[in-house]
């Protein structure tokens, strides 16, 4: 016992001695990004990548941890919030989080968060090498021609590739028969193999196959077309089917967050910070290699961004039957 | 495992729960959306999110089924009237007090505790600390009667925890602390150990690791043989908490489940000594 | 030529890495840390390869790699350790590694059962290398042939297989613990339709629930209790060890390893299922093609090495689909692809082109570290069994404690403890009641993929099973399913009989004199 006391006293002294180290008012410390999607997903890998520079500017260590789980990654969404809204825990998550309102996981409005936004991959449609469709338009027709039965293969009901293909059929009015997987590589590896014909991906996820050959690209999902290395340009599917303006694009908007209400010094320390980073050489090269689009929105542009993403996302769960908690209920506006 | 008889007659009552509960799975699954569109997904029998559990719970009741029909063909109904006769009598409250079973109710209890009382709220490093040293002592000293009191006084600490928290006690002594906060400011002992003072129940913790310590003390006192093991407990119920969550909160950055007064004592020294090793 | 141009740049790359010492010393430490999170109960590989992953970050790729895959293979043979010496595997895989394993070191054998493992899994490492190297692209291809049909009857034929294989008691009770699993993994969303199933208004529910703590639950808990309630001492530790691998040994049962090792690479190769199920169906095999089925499950160290060096083949097999697909073939290997996606690397069909040596590079880490886990683990092992010396009474609580860390560091999930606790205690009466636990496990890790994939098989063949039939991988696998059911009943063994008498009859008309080989031959197909 009295090795115990002695130790717990020089802890003290130790502690009483160290309290006095720090004068810079943010970050005296460490900070936390609780990243809600689990290890090596695009939001973590660009959480990783943005926090590695944003760590240079502000002097600390930006430490990720993944907190997965619930809806929509509700458990850790609502851990980092109810950690002190200091600024040192900051929340890295992605568009699909704003789902988590209507589905019960989250009693807030998605607006409690200041959001930064690093960027997204666009999104693609493409079918299976060996199927007849060599156009967008020789899809489309086909599928108008037989509704419901070419199947199409995204990930979960909801999720934002969902919402691609939905808009897709909106807009062009062609009916495919969805096939719902557990992530984008299970449903590319659904289209590979053949077991459906279509799939929206986003255009890192796929970069590799429609290189190889595995599959083919139709059209960008976004109003501009893109150049691929190797494959030449991608037409944006915009160019034969200009009534998709109505419904797309639908971006990934991948950053992370931290509390609103957070000290305005550390909202403003942060949002140097993110600014510096995204302006780097790393962040950059690194974006252009795997296909990002950087967005860099912060403030009042991206709270605008999440804003329409959540009304869009919401009210689509809800005509879907897919969402519990009704959008209005939560104050959200029909888009 | 039991012996091969008393297996089959459990078996019976085993297979006739699984058989049970198979069934409540296929009640459950009946409730699901069978044909109504959910989620965008065109909904056909084959889609509907109640096909699997109802294989599922088809499959468990028929296997529980022919489980106890295996099990009553071996035994013959004597063996199950008897078996039945078996519950009914003595014997049952004799096999619940004997002290294997106690031993059981002693393990089973204590993760209990530990884990939806303590583990959420108690900081991470004291509140293992205690519950190593009661799990080894109570099992180390390898004496049934000391192991019935030493789990008593966990539940007592526990049944104080539980009260602490559901009185929700903590916001109740806010000012206590405040006000022992301003005695600390007029001895001289500044601002600095003021944040200690923000997490009463770990104080509370380390006081009863401090009594249980006594306790203990005072229970061997006639057996001299146990002091060398006693010593051998509390190192191995004070190092390794220390070592593992040490290794996981610095170098493998997992924040532990509940943070207080142990991980703020080791974040200062952290970031005052060796955080600027590494940056 | 190209294949000797390929081996010869591959050993360059070998030796440029072994060459380096900074590279020599992540290997070894790397090697090290798996084996503690393997060997560790209540600690994982997956949780290792998880936490590192983050670690990595700041290393370069190359360095990255040596980490992550040395920390995976040592993770993966780690996992014997804890199964031999006290019966709680670390993983499902190495749970098949318990049923013959902890016996051995019952009998006082458990220093010799690993070091034979260490030899066994190092083997089964480097042939999968080989796979690596050699015709990575086509096993690739075979991947593609498994669509949605496919993965349900795989994982259906997992659950059947290891509740067959580890029935102490009734094949019954193996298969209600595998329905059980199965039960376990339907609580959740659904992950086609989002319908919450079995939630009963949990928030923490909806996301399903999580393979570790269940894991760490139905094998740790239940351990502790029974040590620590009847008194029992967990295993003889030897007083002589040897340290020498058992040459004369291992030579002898080359053919089983490589037959476990092949089994291992075809398993892993197959995206979503990994070292679990490779591990069970290579003990399957030895099982039944052994002369000597009856010895199995009591110390059968053929069984141990089927199991052990399956597993191990199986960290090749899952690169294979990984490098070649951007298919993680294993739950560790998901956790490796985020780490390369870190590090700008991403796999697929073009990384030869961009990156033309990483597949190379990928082989030449992972021989390396099966050198290294070997050296490490022969080293190991002699000091390993020495924990058998400290007191259960000592050992079991601080197994508690990490059993308890364990569950709550991968997700940093507070209910994934609440989860572990009853599931624990739970399956401390079903074992008590004679039912085998793993079954269970390998249900919950499986059971999203047999739900999800047979719903969707349904939806894209419109309600129609006919594609089952039609598929050759979906009809053997079917063939095999029914086999396996078939003859766990009595009358299968009546039908057997009548038909091996009616051949022998036969045989014994046309020749007298080859009837005798022919017998001893039917009897070891049996």
């Amino acid at each position: 016992m009295k090795k115990i006391l002695v130790i717990t006293l020089v802890l003290l002294l130790a502690a009483m001695t160290a309290g006095n180290v720090f004068a810079q008012s943010f970050p005296k410390r460490n900070i936390t990004a609780v990243v809600v999607w689990g290890a090596g997903g695009g939001t973590d890998t660009c959480n990783r990548i943005i926090h590695a520079e944003m760590q240079k500017f502000l002097g600390v260590n930006v430490n990720v941890i993944n907190k997965t789980g619930g809806v929509a990654g509700s458990v850790g969404m609502s851990y980092a919030f109810s950690r002190p809204h200091d600024g040192y825990t900051l929340c890295g998550l992605s568009e699909s989080n704003v789902t988590a309102g209507v589905q019960g996981g989250w009693n807030n409005r998605f607006d409690v968060w200041e959001t930064f936004i690093v960027g997204g991959s666009p999104d693609i449609i493409s079918v299976t090498p060996n199927t007849p469709y060599k156009t967008l338009k020789d899809l489309i027709e086909a599928a108008k021609k037989s509704p419901g039965k070419i199947t199409a293969a995204a990930s979960g009901a909801g999720s934002i590739h969902h919402l691609n293909l939905l808009a897709l059929e909106k807009g062009s009015g062609a009916d495919f028969n969805f096939i719902p997987y557990k992530g984008s590589a299970p449903s590319q590896n659904a289209a590979m193999a053949g077991e459906v014909s279509v799939v929206v991906t986003s255009l890192a996820e796929q970069q590799q196959l429609l290189r190889g050959g595995k599959l083919r690209a139709l059209g960008m999902l976004i109003p501009d077309s893109f150049d691929v290395e190797g494959l030449g340009t991608i037409p944006s599917s915009f160019d034969s089917y200009p009534g998709l303006s109505k419904y797309l694009p639908i971006s990934q908007a991948i950053g992370f967050a931290v509390p609103a209400d957070a000290p305005l010094e550390a909202r403003a320390a942060l949002q140097a910070a993110f600014r510096k980073a995204m302006a780097t050489d790393k962040v950059k090269n690194w974006a252009e290699e795997n296909y990002y689009l950087l967005s860099g929105a912060t403030g009042a542009e991206s709270k605008a961004i999440f804003n329409a993403l959540e009304s869009n996302f919401a009210w689509t769960l809800w005509d879907l039957g897919a969402a519990t908690v009704k959008p209005s209920k939560l104050g959200i506006p029909k888009p | 495992m039991l012996e091969k008889d008393k297996l089959r007659k459990a078996d019976i009552f085993s297979g006739g729960i699984m058989a049970l509960f198979g069934l409540w799975i296929i009640s459950q699954g009946l409730k699901m959306p069978m044909k109504d569109s959910w989620g965008g997904v065109q909904n056909v029998w084959f889609v509907s999110p109640a096909l699997f559990p109802l294989f599922v719970g088809a499959m468990i009741t028929l296997l529980g089924v022919l489980l106890m029909r295996t099990a009553l063909k071996t035994v013959g109904f004597n063996g199950f009237k008897r078996a039945l006769g078996w519950l009914a009598s003595p014997d049952l409250i004799r096999f619940l007090k004997s002290p294997a079973t106690m031993r059981f109710y002693a393990i089973a209890g204590l993760f209990t505790c530990f884990v939806y009382i303590q583990v959420p709220r108690i900081d991470f490093f004291l509140c293992s600390v205690l519950f190593l040293f009661v799990f080894i002592t109570m099992f180390y000293f390898a004496d049934d009667e000391l192991l019935k009191k030493f789990f008593l006084f966990y539940l007592g600490i526990n049944a104080f925890f539980l009260m602490f928290f559901v009185f929700d006690l903590q916001t109740k002594l806010e000012p206590v602390m405040s006000q022992l906060a301003g005695w600390s400011a007029g001895f001289g002992i500044q601002t600095d150990l003021e944040p200690a003072l923000a997490y009463p129940v770990d104080w509370i913790t380390m006081a009863f690791t401090f009594v249980y310590f006594i306790y203990i003390g005072v229970a061997i006192r006639k057996t001299p043989e146990l002091r060398k093991k006693f010593w051998i407990s509390l190192v191995l119920s004070v190092v390794p908490p220390f070592l593992i969550g040490t290794i996981f909160k610095y170098f493998l950055l997992v924040p532990m489940p509940a943070e207080g007064l142990a991980v703020w004592l080791l974040d200062d020294i952290w970031y005052s000594y060796f955080q600027s090793w590494f940056s | 030529m190209l294949i000797f141009e390929r081996i010869g740049s591959f050993f360059g790359i070998v030796f440029g890495i072994a060459a380096d010492p900074v590279n020599l010393a992540v290997l070894f430490g790397s090697v090290l840390l798996g084996i503690l999170f393997g060997a560790m109960p209540g600690l994982t590989s997956t949780l290792g390869v998880a936490l590192l992953t983050a670690l990595t970050f700041g290393m370069d790729t190359a360095l990255a790699m040596i980490c992550l895959l040395a920390i995976y293979v040592g993770g993966t043979y780690g996992g014997s350790y804890s199964s031999i010496l006290i019966n709680i595997p670390g993983t499902a895989a190495a749970a098949a590694t318990a049923l013959d394993g902890y016996p051995l070191a019952c009998k006082g054998e458990g220093g010799r059962a690993i070091g034979l493992t260490t030899t066994a899994s190092a083997i089964g490492t480097v042939i999968s290398m080989l796979f690596v190297v050699s015709i990575s692209p086509i096993i690739s291809s075979f991947a593609l042939q498994f669509t949605s049909f496919e993965f349900f009857l795989l994982a259906l034929f997992g659950i059947l297989i290891s509740g067959t294989l580890t029935s102490p008691d009734l094949v019954i009770k193996g298969w209600i613990s595998g329905f059980l699993g199965l039960f376990l993994a339907c609580v959740g969303r659904d992950l086609l339709q989002f319908y919450p199933r079995f939630t009963f208004g949990f928030m923490e529910l909806e996301s399903g629930i999580e393979v570790v703590p269940v894991l760490i639950g139905a094998f740790g808990i239940p351990q502790i209790i029974q040590v620590l309630k009847d008194r029992t001492k967990i295993a003889e530790a030897q007083k002589l060890q040897r340290i020498i691998p058992e040459i004369g040994t291992v030579i002898r049962n080359i053919p089983a390893i490589i037959r476990s090792a092949l089994i291992g690479v075809g398993i892993g190769s197959v995206p979503g299922i990994g070292e679990d199920i490779a591990g069970w169906v290579s003990y399957g095999t030895a099982k039944n093609t052994s002369k000597h089925p009856e010895t199995f499950g009591k110390g059968e160290l053929k069984g141990v090495l089927a199991s052990e060096t399956a597993n191990n083949a199986c960290v090749g097999g899952a690169m294979i689909p990984l490098l070649n697909l951007g298919i993680p073939g294993s739950p560790p290997a998901a956790m490796l692809l985020g780490a390369l996606m870190l590090h700008n690397v991403t796999p697929g069909p073009m990384i030869t082109f961009e990156h033309p040596t990483f597949i190379l590079e990928v082989a030449a880490i992972l021989l390396l570290a099966s050198c290294a886990m070997w050296i490490t683990g022969m080293l190991l092992a002699k000091q390993v069994v020495k924990v058998l010396r400290i007191p259960a009474q000592l050992f079991m609580p601080i197994i508690g404690l990490l059993c308890i860390i364990g569950s709550y560091s991968l997700g940093l999930n507070i209910f994934n403890l609440y989860l572990m606790l009853p599931v624990g205690i739970i399956c401390y009466f079903l074992i008590e009641m004679g039912y085998p636990i793993a079954p269970l496990v390998i249900g919950v890790i499986l059971g999203p993929m047999a739900d999800e994939n047979l719903r969707r098989a349904l939806m894209v063949s419109q309600g129609s099973f006919l594609p089952i039939f039609q598929r050759p991988v979906a009809l053997i696998l079917f063939i095999i399913i029914v086999w396996t059911v078939i003859s766990q009943f009595e009358f299968y063994d009546r039908i057997k009989k009548k038909v091996v008498l009616f051949i022998l009859r036969k045989r014994e008309r046309s020749t007298a004199g080859s009837a005798e080989t022919n017998n001893s031959g039917e009897k070891t197909t049996d």
